[in-house]
């Protein structure tokens, strides 16, 4: 198992800062155990990095590190999700918008961009997937002729497989989220794995997705800040037959955690050919406990006594 | 006079075989233990690269070149006061050596000329060698014990060397007089000095067997110290009186803005990076030259980054070399030069100008950068302006689309792709991109369409010749951007080239022939227009009224060798009063932008533009003439620190706009 693995990749045939900077920070912390893993296999990308000292390449599915240092280029144009889904599927923590990292005792020391000049400093243990920040200082710079004279192995590339993530609450376009980068790390995160009620109102459906997903993300939120043991989080969790993580008995107490005014919008499967934004009708559950009221969909036709949440308030008449 | 064998000296005598014994043998021993340290050190050498053999002039060039720099020390002379002292401690030390040979030919072989009127010649001679090399002594410790130079390099092993030789020669005359006091014949009075101090000492009562022990006590004392002397020749500074002379002779015959060809190609093939960061990284010449160094301090003196207080000394970096070349084969070189030392270079060449045994100093700053680069490990404005360049094309960070922005409203011929140019207009970055380069294009443009010859720029299809990478240290970009360039002139089938950039200039005269074969002509601008002013072509009416004063850019001047042309132009202009600065033509002050300083930026206590800026206005003069877009910038931003003065910073060509009245 490698140490630390560097994801980067172009963008409109350049290496963008942060792919350099990600590719600095790997060489430079974690020294020579170093995988390069680039999605697209551009020449100049695998240049670039065995030239910065690292040491093989290797497809992103066959790569097993402890630390993932990606960069814009490296996400591509899934951006955050990407990040996002690689972090699901290697059990590790993400961090966005990485300025230096480092190794320590416990695992890897981050200092994250909190913007306006502020920064903070995190301690992830286990596996972790860090995005690194287009600002990132350049820890090293790689000569032209480090470039020239590093002899990149073919690189088979995968063909373009969309992104099996699904964020948590209404996904904006892709791009929408590609593009938002004046956001802080923490909002930006939180939005990939739709954690985030930022901007939301009450009145507004901010969850669309079952109460397993949502429960396996509140669990990932809780184990980040250290409300439930990060292994209760990750190992622990029962895998069903088709090898995802079941929802844990968080599921049972969700009604406790989600306000009263949420709604839980219909299931979507998180791989499948309906998933995306289309909202398609839903068969009638009916009411069990206070979550249950909350439901919304077409009711039953006299089913009157669960009150109205939205739409048209009724016209009080007068009788005559 | 008398011509018999009595007239001559026993050699020798009063020294006890057992004593003669030692002395030979000390001496053997000293002079086998240099000469193996000599060796020792030439292995070393031998360690560098190579490096190629067309640097250097033929041999025949090269041992006259010496005998000529020996004979006349034109070099050094031009320290008056440090020239006159080297002449007489040189001229002095070669007579006395020459007379210890005769004397030693004398006692130790068959041949026997050591009497009569030869003798009394010799004594002359010899004394008045050991009195200059007296003098010149003197006068090198008069300036260490009371001179204010900054430039002395005040370390105690220095000194101590100094004192050994004044010992050696002092012991000399005081072991000749005693011989003479013991009974002071007359013919001895050829020996001037010996007889003077003999005469001395039998006025104070030493004589006879007095002087015979006085003469054994300092002859013991004397041979002591020249054997340690023997013994010390490869140490430190004393080793330039071997390695001295070779490194004159080795001196590079290229303009001095030109760095020396490397060939990536071999080096990937051979494994090697460019660039040294071990002492054995650099060539051979490099590693003679560092043991080479008289520790004068003439590079000091004139270095602009070391009168703005910023931490670089060359003599340091050569010391530096030579103090790695005493450790072992991988020692960092990082450990004992500081990178602030080498990123505060200008490379503008003043220290190789000045060296007196021809060390390029600057070359081994470049060739370290080299390895601070291929080590990854460069400011972060050096890695900025690499990105830009190799992205952009340009080290502005501007988008290269941009390139042509300057020339809006102009009437400005671009070529087609393929088409081919007689004269290529190369307006460079800095007149594309920098705000005071870009006035000077436009001048330029002005100028050519009124003189209405034909002429083209290439538009957004040039790109920086690399002048500012390479001298950063970026080897491999720089060669890439000027085998883009080359491949885009030769497309266009470009004869001549003419450009307002002294870098550009230097790169394509000197250092694009480097990587391929180019068949263009290059011309700075400033040669271009007192052309045509000579030829007549340029006609310039209106009165300036101005006094100016020209500030020749390095890249130029020192760099080239063009110090004639922009005062050709100057002069050509009327009611122009030109003045010079105290430091001009090839001696010129930089203005701080070279080798990347333009972006990089070394504290100092003070500004090397500042200075300057500074030094042009105690002239008088109300406008600062120059050559080049980059000194152009810095200059006007040094001009902004005066106080009280309002000096304006022109190009040449803006000059020629004026006066043309466009």
């Amino acid at each position: 198992m490698a140490k630390t693995a560097v994801i980067i990749g172009c963008i409109d045939g350049a290496l963008p800062a942060s792919d350099r900077a990600a590719t600095a920070l790997a060489v430079t912390r974690f020294g020579d155990d170093v995988v390069l893993c680039s999605p697209r296999g551009e020449e100049t990308a695998l240049r670039y990095a065995l030239g910065a000292g690292a040491n093989d390449v290797m497809p992103i599915d066959e790569c097993n590190a402890l630390v993932y240092l990606v960069g814009r280029g490296g996400a591509g144009v899934d951006g955050n999700l990407m990040v996002a889904q690689l972090a699901t599927a290697r059990k590790a923590t993400l961090v966005l918008d990485v300025l230096d990292v480092e190794a320590c005792i416990d695992g890897v020391r981050v200092w994250r961009d909190l913007e306006r000049g502020a920064r903070e400093e995190l301690t992830v243990t286990g596996p972790a997937v860090l995005m690194v920040a287009d600002d990132a200082p350049q820890q090293m710079y790689v000569s032209r002729f480090r470039q020239i004279t590093a002899a990149p192995p073919p690189v088979e590339v995968a063909p373009n497989q969309p992104i099996s993530w699904d964020p948590v609450r209404l996904r904006p376009k892709t791009a929408d989220l590609m593009s938002r980068t004046t956001g802080a790390a923490r909002d930006r995160m939180f939005d990939a794995y739709g954690l985030n009620d930022g901007g939301a109102k009450r009145d507004k459906h901010i969850i669309a997705a079952d109460a397993e997903i949502c429960a396996e993300h509140l669990v990932r939120y809780l184990a980040h800040h250290g409300f439930v043991d990060r292994h209760f989080a990750v190992a622990d969790a029962p895998v069903d037959r088709s090898g995802n993580r079941q929802a844990l008995a968080v599921s049972a107490n969700v009604d406790q955690i989600l306000p009263d005014s949420y709604n839980v919008r219909s299931p979507r499967p998180i791989q499948g050919p309906t998933r995306g934004l289309q909202r398609r009708s839903r068969p009638y559950r009916p009411a069990a406990g206070r979550l249950g009221k909350l439901l919304r969909g077409p009711r039953l036709l006299g089913h009157a006594h669960s009150p109205r949440i939205r739409g048209p308030f009724p016209v009080a008449r007068k009788k005559d | 006079m008398p011509v018999d064998e009595s007239v001559s000296r026993e050699i020798m005598g009063n020294v006890p075989m057992w004593l003669a014994v030692a002395f030979y043998m000390a001496a053997l021993v000293a002079c086998g233990w240099a000469l193996l340290a000599l060796m020792r050190r030439i292995r070393q050498h031998r360690l560098g690269r190579r490096v190629a053999h067309s640097e250097s002039s033929s041999w025949s060039g090269s041992v006259v070149a010496v005998l000529r720099y020996l004979t006349f020390h034109h070099q050094l002379l031009r320290d008056r006061f440090a020239g006159v002292a080297h002449i007489l401690l040189f001229y002095g030390f070669f007579v006395l050596f020459i007379g210890t040979c005769l004397v030693f030919l004398e006692h130790d072989t068959p041949l026997h000329f050591f009497y009569g009127r030869f003798y009394l010649v010799a004594s002359l001679v010899i004394d008045l060698g050991g009195l200059a090399f007296l003098a010149g002594l003197s006068m090198f410790l008069y300036r260490r014990l009371f001179g204010n130079s900054q430039r002395i390099l005040r370390r105690a092993y220095v000194a101590a060397l100094l004192w050994l030789l004044l010992a050696i020669g002092l012991t000399g005359f005081v072991l000749e007089g005693a011989r003479i006091a013991v009974d002071r014949p007359d013919f001895e009075r050829w020996s001037v000095a010996g007889y003077a101090i003999g005469l001395g000492l039998n006025v104070i009562g030493i004589e006879g067997d007095a002087a015979l022990r006085l003469h054994r006590f300092s002859w013991t004392v004397h041979a002591i110290l020249c054997v340690a002397f023997f013994g010390l020749v490869p140490w430190r500074f004393f080793s330039h009186m071997v390695y001295g002379a070779v490194s004159w002779a080795l001196r590079t015959r290229r303009p001095r803005s030109m760095l020396r060809p490397v060939d990536l190609r071999a080096q990937a093939l051979a494994k090697q990076v460019p660039g040294a960061s071990t002492w054995s990284q650099l060539s051979w010449i490099d590693l003679l030259q560092a043991d080479a160094c008289t520790t004068c301090g003439r590079c000091n003196e004139v270095c602009p980054a070391h009168a703005a207080g910023k931490p670089l000394h060359p003599r340091d970096v050569v010391l530096g070399v030579r103090e790695a070349m005493d450790l072992s084969e991988t020692h960092d070189l990082q450990s004992l030069i500081h990178a602030d030392v080498l990123w505060s270079c200008t490379t503008c060449g003043a220290c190789n100008e000045a060296c007196p045994v021809g060390i390029e100093v600057y070359d081994k700053i470049v060739e370290l950068r080299r390895g601070t680069v291929e080590a990854g490990v460069v400011p972060t404005a050096a890695s900025v302006c690499f990105e830009s360049s190799a992205e952009e094309f340009n080290p502005f960070r501007k988008p290269n689309a941009d390139r042509m922005s300057w020339a809006a409203g102009l009437n400005v011929p671009v070529a087609e792709e393929g088409m081919p140019i007689e004269l290529l207009y190369w307006v460079g970055c800095a007149g594309s991109f920098d705000p005071d380069g870009r006035s000077v294009s436009r001048s330029m443009v002005k100028i050519l369409n009124q003189l209405g010859v034909s002429y083209r720029m290439l538009g957004t299809r040039e790109r920086c010749t690399g002048d500012p990478v390479r001298r950063m240290g970026e080897e491999g970009l720089f060669q890439e951007l000027a085998r883009a360039n080359i491949v885009t002139l030769n497309n266009h089938s470009v004869r001549r080239v003419l450009t307002h950039c002294p870098h550009c200039f230097n790169s394509f005269r000197n250092e694009y022939p480097q990587l391929d074969n180019v068949s263009f002509e290059v011309e700075h601008h400033t040669q271009f227009l007192a052309r045509m002013l000579a030829e007549g072509k340029l006609q310039v009416g209106n009165s300036l009224d101005q006094k100016v004063t020209f500030h020749d850019p390095c890249y130029l001047g020192r760099g080239n060798g063009e110090t004639q042309a922009p005062r050709r132009v100057l002069s050509s202009l009327p009611q122009l009063t030109h003045v010079e600065m105290p430091r001009h033509g090839r001696e010129s002050f930089c203005c701080g932008a070279g080798g990347g300083s333009m972006w990089l930026d070394i504290r100092g206590e003070d500004r090397v533009e500042n200075i300057r800026a500074r030094e042009a206005a105690d002239t008088g003069a109300r406008t600062i003439v120059t050559g080049c877009p980059f000194c152009k910038g810095m200059l006007a931003a040094g001009s902004e620190s005066l106080d009280g003065a309002e000096i304006g910073v022109r190009d040449l060509a803006e000059l020629v706009v004026e006066a043309e009245g466009l």
